[in-house]
């Protein structure tokens, strides 16, 4: 082992040149990944160690509507907890002179707040000072959209309030699971009975934050707490699981951008094996006398091994290092992101799995030429010339690559956070591959077809495509998949970005109307049908609750599939409608009839049909209010969620719910010109009633996608450059040969703008088939990504599509150029003499 | 007898089918002599050669190495006794680029597990006088030095055969006269069997033995 280890690094003197595309290909790759694994390490540990102040003490129980009940209470104070009630809202604040209103989340506190953390505002004194008093702290995005500054009044449902100031940091922004929603208000607790909200039946959360007592177990705290309250309806967010909202974000986060950074790696892989199989066309003779000399083939192998080895682990130390510095370059922007201070962190997972994939890739792309080149005659010593590296290689290498390349697969699909997605990628990576290779393959053998007599130029391009050793397959494969994963990108971003907008419908809601009491029901409707514009109204009886059993299963067991999860994650609103609601079809059972009255029924749509595995007869168990309704489902259907109107998961049949104590929610059809007047005419007679509007909604969800694009484009870019690498080397493959092609031809008496004529049409070619198979696959990935997977709908944008394909001819003809193009000037002689 | 080939046949696939190469060879190499397998290009000379270095398999024929026959075993045994009994000179020398002259001379010696490899390399390179070029690599070494570093490879592992393919053939005539030489005394001095092929008349002439070849069969031996 030491000597075939002192005969790799022998051999590797002076290989730094033919080496440097692979690993340049390994670099980006290997430092993509890792710097995507660092990032979000460092995000979830700043979660993880900030945890009880990111969720504002050591446990945080809430209640809806009511507060926490007094055995609980006693409970705690028993085990020595310190409690602080804080109480959240999502309501109307409306500016008391221009009566402009907006949604935001209320947040009322004690003296006792934060447990942890500190509260800043730019307020001259501190927190509670300045909320005493109807005081309000709001945060600076309000002081544009409701034009307000310090001193001014608000108004909070019937409540007055003076702002004192604006929320320079709120440390428990992130607890929870209500991140980033709408902007935040902070009043004080004792302040808040006189906004109402507490008697009008809003949506009112109530938040016991309590601060465990020093040498007190959260763990044992939070499982002893399920023990003794087995039925308790409270939910239950610890410190260790502080932000589960920001925690799940990160996470699809960086799935996809490992994924992304995977492609390029891929993408790197092919300028691996072909800067390898180059390296090793130079090492086929040196292998021939290491045979002659009386070396064991094994021997050989290890030698060229140990090599791949070095040269991998070389570009990985690189890679993970380059990796690691860009989250510290990184953190100050996402510290301004997030409502906490993100620092670079260096955790084994983090170097250990960008590590592993630049391994796997490096040696599933390298295997393949090692082991053709091993098999290298000696025979080839007595002849005058060395022959390429070719043929089949032995059944050990072969065997060797599909199970490192299954491993790859394995490893990708095995540490993402959502498999079925990772495997996905892996069958369409694959796909891909194989696509771009048939379709070299294709072109090689078509322009060996094409005999262009009588036109030089062209024949010398067909003649490029299709001799042997050409870089056809390469350059597609190459440029193709950079562009691939750029145009995918690009597609899924537009239609996030736009899509929503474009594809609303003409009947899509102005506004939802949330927490419209029962008394204010035909009031409300009455004022709202005098607005200017205003038309369609709907209004649909709303009751909180949770699916509690399916079947009598209880319905964490009962849930199948894992995608459906959001279905048992905080509590659900239900209906009850005699009528099938709009935008929904029937796929299984029946309506009932509009004068039904009898047993509970329930409509479920296909989410929780797919979720549980329920079909119509079977029986579904709620809990609303403290009490379990069971309920037979009459029906499943399928709703189009995209025409935003009134949607239930689960819809109940007339007779059941009616004498329950619910609000109700409305929406209303409006000119876009109309709704500022709507939202200050309902702001005013009824402040309870929240409103939201569907265009800042739609335009809040435009800009944290922006954010995102700006990650996954960078990290995108890495796939594109990686392709340009490997085109680049693929292509300086062919130099020599085509500089022998040109001299020759040049003493035939071609002119040189022939020669130029035929290198544009090769690389304009290439460039067009790579950007035309790039914007194919880009739609059909984004297609696939938008309408199954994400059940939402997907448009073509012609830009995109148009700049991929010159992106396409632009980089070849580029890159063709600088890599080849020097070669149409060479002077014949002397080339003639070095023959 | 050190080597013996007895009815060699060859037969090897080539474009146009396949074609026939030897047709029926039988020669011995004697312990400590001096033989030279001369005859016209394609005549088989060098496929001979191969055969003898076990690089490649006869069609059919039995080759014998010591009295044992050596014809079909496996790749890694016929390379284990290359190793240990045989030396290769190639008309273009043939060292790795990358090692010095030094490393380069060292190699069958370290393949065998010598303890003292690189002290008896330099051994052997003093013996071809190139005791100062111990840290050239071969682009920093003339032709004919090149082919003494060749020669001092060979016998660094004092092998009982020596197989020379043109030796001289990419040397001038005063340096290829030099380095045969050179080969001769260092093969005499080892007491080592030595087959070289050549074209050149005088350096034939110079061996114990000459084995003329023509269209793959032995015309005199």
């Amino acid at each position: 082992m030491k000597l075939a280890l002192t005969y790799a690094l022998r051999d590797l003197r002076g290989a730094l040149s033919s080496l440097r595309i692979v690993l340049a290909c390994l670099i980006l790759g290997v430092s993509a990944i890792a710097a995507v694994q660092f990032t979000s390490h460092a995000v979830l540990d700043g979660i993880q160690k900030n945890g009880r102040t990111i969720l504002g003490g050591d446990l945080i129980i809430r209640t809806i509507t009511t507060p926490a009940p007094e055995d609980l209470r006693a409970w705690l104070s028993e085990r020595g907890a310190t409690l602080t009630d804080t109480i959240e809202a999502r309501v109307m604040l409306a500016n008391e002179k221009t009566e402009d209103n907006t949604l935001v989340e209320l947040k009322a506190v004690p003296a006792t707040y934060p447990v942890y953390g500190t509260f800043e505002s730019d307020s001259d004194s501190d927190l509670h000072n300045s909320i005493a008093s109807n005081g309000i702290l709001l945060d600076p995005a309000l002081r544009e959209r409701l034009n307000v500054e310090k001193g001014d009044v608000v108004r909070l449902g019937e409540g007055l309030f003076t702002v004192k100031g604006f929320i320079v940091s709120e440390p428990d922004r992130a607890g929870g699971s209500r991140f980033g929603l709408a902007p935040r208000a902070v009043i004080a607790a004792d302040d808040m009975k006189s906004t109402g909200f507490l008697e009008t039946g809003s949506m009112v959360y109530h938040d016991l934050r309590v601060k465990l007592a020093d040498g007190v177990s959260l763990k044992e705290t939070t499982e002893n707490l399920k023990t003794d309250f087995p039925d308790a309806e409270w939910k239950v967010t610890d410190a260790d699981n502080a932000s589960p909202q920001i925690s799940r974000f990160v996470g699809r986060m960086t799935l996809f951008l490992t994924l992304v950074g995977l492609s390029a790696l891929l993408i790197g892989g092919l300028g691996i094996g072909n800067g390898l199989r180059a390296h090793l066309e130079t090492r086929l003779k040196t292998i021939a006398i290491f045979k002659t000399l009386g070396a064991a083939k094994n021997f050989i192998e290890t030698i060229y091994l140990m090599q791949v080895g070095l040269v991998t682990l070389c570009g990985i130390a690189i890679g993970v290092l380059i990796g690691a510095v860009l989250p510290v370059l990184a953190a100050p922007q996402l510290s301004n992101f997030l409502p906490f201070t993100v620092e670079p962190v260096l955790t084994v997972s983090g170097l250990l799995l960008p590590a592993l994939f630049g391994l796997l890739t490096s040696f599933v792309f390298t295997l393949w030429p090692l082991g053709q080149a091993v098999q290298s005659s000696p025979l080839d010593l007595f002849r005058t010339a060395i022959a390429q590296v070719g043929g089949m290689p032995s059944k050990k290498f072969r065997y060797a690559t599909i199970a490192l390349a299954s491993a790859l697969a394995i490893l990708a699909i095995g540490t993402a956070r959502d498999p079925q997605f990772a495997a996905w990628f892996v069958l369409g990576a694959a796909l891909c591959f194989l696509l771009f290779w048939s379709g070299g393959k294709l072109v090689a053998k078509l322009s060996g077809k094409i005999s262009a007599q009588g036109r030089p130029a062209l024949r010398l391009g067909l003649r490029n495509l299709s001799r042997p050793q050409n870089a056809t397959a390469n350059t597609l494969i190459s440029l193709g998949l950079g562009l691939t994963v750029m145009v995918s990108v690009t597609l899924i971003e537009l239609n996030l970005r736009h899509g929503v907008e474009q594809n609303l419908p003409a009947d899509a809601p102005a506004f939802f109307f949330l927490d419209i009491q029962r008394d204010q029901k035909d009031g409300f409707v009455d004022l709202l049908s005098k607005q200017e514009t205003a038309n369609t109204i709907k209004l649909s009886p709303n009751l909180r609750g949770r699916i509690v059993a399916v079947n009598g299963v209880p319905a964490a067991e009962a849930l199948k599939d894992n995608g459906e999860r959001w279905l048992l994650q905080n509590d659900r609103g239900f209906t009850y409608t005699a009528e099938l609601p709009a935008h929904s079809e029937i796929t299984a059972g029946e309506w009932w009839p509009t004068d039904y009255a009898g047993p509970p029924l329930v409509s479920v749509v296909d989410d929780v049909e797919r979720g549980f595995g329920v079909k119509p007869g079977d029986t579904i168990t709620v809990n609303i209010l403290g009490r379990d309704i069971t309920a037979t489902i009459a029906n499943v259907r399928t709703v189009n969620w995209m025409n935003f109107t009134i949607n239930f998961a689960i819809t109940f049949a007339p007779g059941t719910l009616e004498a329950a104590p619910h609000t109700w929610l409305a929406t209303v059809v409006a000119d876009p010109a109309k709704e500022a007047d709507i939202q200050r005419a309902i702001g005013r007679a009824y402040p309870n009633i929240s409103m939201i509007r569907l265009s800042d909604a739609v335009k809040a969800a435009s800009g944290i996608l922006e954010n995102i694009a700006t990650a996954v484009r960078a990290t995108a870019l890495v796939a594109v450059i990686t392709g340009i690498l490997v085109l680049a080397g693929s292509l300086a493959a062919t130099r020599m040969q085509r500089l022998y092609d040109t001299v020759v031809l040049k003493v035939l008496g071609i002119k040189s703008s022939t020669l130029l004529g035929g290198f544009l049409f090769e690389f304009a070619l290439l460039g067009f088939i790579a950007g035309g198979l790039s914007l194919l696959i880009g739609m059909a990935v984004s297609w696939a990504v938008m309408v199954p997977m994400m059940e939402l709908t997907w448009n073509f944008y012609v830009a995109p599509a148009i700049l991929t394909m010159l992106a396409g001819v632009a980089l070849t003809l580029l890159i063709g150029w600088f890599v080849t193009g020097r070669v149409l000037s060479a002077p014949v002689a002397g080339h003639l003499r070095n023959e | 007898m050190i080597l013996s080939l007895n009815d060699i046949h060859l037969t090897l696939p080539g474009n146009a089918g396949e074609v026939s190469i030897l047709h029926g060879i039988s020669l011995g190499l004697g312990s400590s002599e001096s033989v030279a397998i001369v005859g016209p290009s394609g005549s088989g000379k060098t496929s001979i050669l191969t055969i003898c270095a076990g690089l490649l398999k006869p069609t059919t024929g039995q080759l014998m190495f010591e009295g044992k026959d050596i014809t079909n075993l496996s790749e890694d045994a016929l390379a284990a006794i290359r190793r240990d009994n045989l030396g290769i000179v190639f008309q273009n020398f043939h060292l790795i680029p990358t090692m010095t002259a030094l490393e380069n001379v060292s190699i069958p010696l370290e393949l065998a597990g010598v303890a003292d490899a690189q002290s008896r390399a330099k051994a052997a390179l003093d013996d071809v006088r190139l005791s100062h070029r111990l840290t050239h690599y071969p682009s920093q070494l003339s032709g004919g030095e090149q082919q003494r570093v060749a020669i001092a490879r060979a016998l660094s592992m004092k092998p009982k055969l020596i197989l020379a393919d043109e030796p001289t053939g990419n040397l001038d005539q005063e340096t290829g006269k030099a380095i045969m030489e050179l080969l001769f005394a260092r093969v005499r001095g080892q007491g080592a069997t030595l087959a070289l092929i050549t074209h050149d008349p005088s350096l034939a002439a110079s061996c114990d033995r000459q084995i003329h070849i023509q269209d793959g069969r032995v015309l005199a031996a």
